[in-house]
């Protein structure tokens, strides 16, 4: 009973140790119904924002961001007798390309991702949605911006159904105007501090796509 | 034992059995996919990007689930169509690499040492 503990607690981390005996019960969330390929959440990612670690094949992701993938289940047996060396590899390089440990979309449409030994045997796949970033949604808390303090905002980029994209996308920020400026950006977080009364507006760029928002700085 | 390689005909894999000799596949879809696909007994089109479970079934008096026969599948063009094996018996997932029409070509090894092997030509279409 411990063992079988050990073991279930172990292949939990198989994608870390990559040493699951392939005997292992299904995780069956992979079209094969073997294992499973998850998305490793980042930092900067929106859809990530309420505290997961990954997510699965089901959330879109936006065309130009990149994503890490993991795999986790069942590692068929190399022919040395251990463990394969599982690699993730995409169906379409043209709409999905790899780019060292990450994969960066290119086009909209479903890709898949499929996790294969290194002898070329495929232990399961999923199909991921690349969606175009039709708009970027701007928010913040809703204390005011005063002259001298900060406040920071955070851009999410959504579909065209007006759901959040995952993935990390590079953005661009600017302000217009004298009552502003910018602290910091990292991500898709920037904080400005407030130097006069008034208003100012607020943009954030990603692959042509623009988001702004009209802000107002007020006296201490 | 000398090694004896047949080649099957497409028309034969089409008739489902129907082929005097008895000598032939069918292929059948083991995954559901996204978009048009489509797998029928000798021929599959799917969509640029997307992956499909296709099973091989072996149109014989023997079974070729019983250990008796092992499988291969492999693409004339796997800039076109990328063809994987599965940890699955007979099981192979097929991939559209990019647009166009490609082949593939179906190896069945008896344990006697015989070679069965079936080009299908051409079954595979991979749209944008």
């Amino acid at each position: 009973m411990k063992m079988t503990l050990r073991l279930g607690i172990a292949c939990s981390f198989g994608w870390l140790l990559n040493a699951c005996p392939s005997d292992q019960a299904p995780l069956g969330t992979g079209e094969l119904g073997k294992g499973d390929l998850r998305i490793v959440c980042a930092d900067d990612d929106a859809v990530c924002a309420s505290g997961a670690t990954s997510l699965d094949a089901a959330f879109p992701i936006a065309v130009g961001a990149s994503i890490q993938v993991v795999y986790d289940g069942p590692v068929p047996t190399s022919p040395t007798g251990g463990p394969s060396t599982m690699t993730i590899f995409s169906a379409s390089p043209a709409m999905l390309s790899k780019d060292e440990a990450s994969f960066v979309a290119w086009m909209p449409g479903v890709v898949a991702l499929l996790a294969r030994t290194q002898e070329g045997t495929v232990a399961d796949f999923v199909h991921l949605t690349l969606a175009s970033v039709q708009r970027l949604e701007l928010d913040s808390s809703p204390e005011p911006l005063v002259v001298g303090g900060k406040k920071v905002w955070k851009v999410a980029p959504l579909g065209a159904d007006g759901a959040v994209l995952a993935g990390s996308l590079s953005y661009t920020w600017e302000v217009e105007g004298t009552t502003v400026e910018i602290v910091e950006s990292a991500g898709r977080s920037v904080q400005l501090s407030g130097k006069q009364p008034g208003t100012a507006i607020l943009r954030v760029k990603t692959g042509g796509v623009v988001g702004e928002v009209t802000l107002t700085v007020e006296a201490p | 034992m000398s090694r004896l390689v047949w080649l099957v005909p497409l028309w034969c894999i089409s008739l489902l059995g129907g082929c005097s000799s008895d000598e032939g596949f069918d292929l059948e879809r083991s995954t559901d996919a996204p978009g048009e696909v489509s797998v029928t007994a000798s021929s599959v089109t799917l969509p640029q990007g997307v992956a499909v479970g296709v099973r091989l079934r072996l149109h014989r008096s023997e079974d070729p689930e019983n250990g008796e026969f092992t499988t291969a599948m492999r693409s004339t063009n796997p800039q076109i169509v990328q063809v994987w094996p599965t940890t699955e018996r007979n099981t192979f997932v097929l991939c559209g690499a990019s647009e166009g029409v490609a082949s593939v070509t179906v190896l069945v090894e008896a344990q006697d040492d015989r070679t069965i092997a079936v080009v299908v030509d051409p079954p595979l279409r991979v749209t944008p």
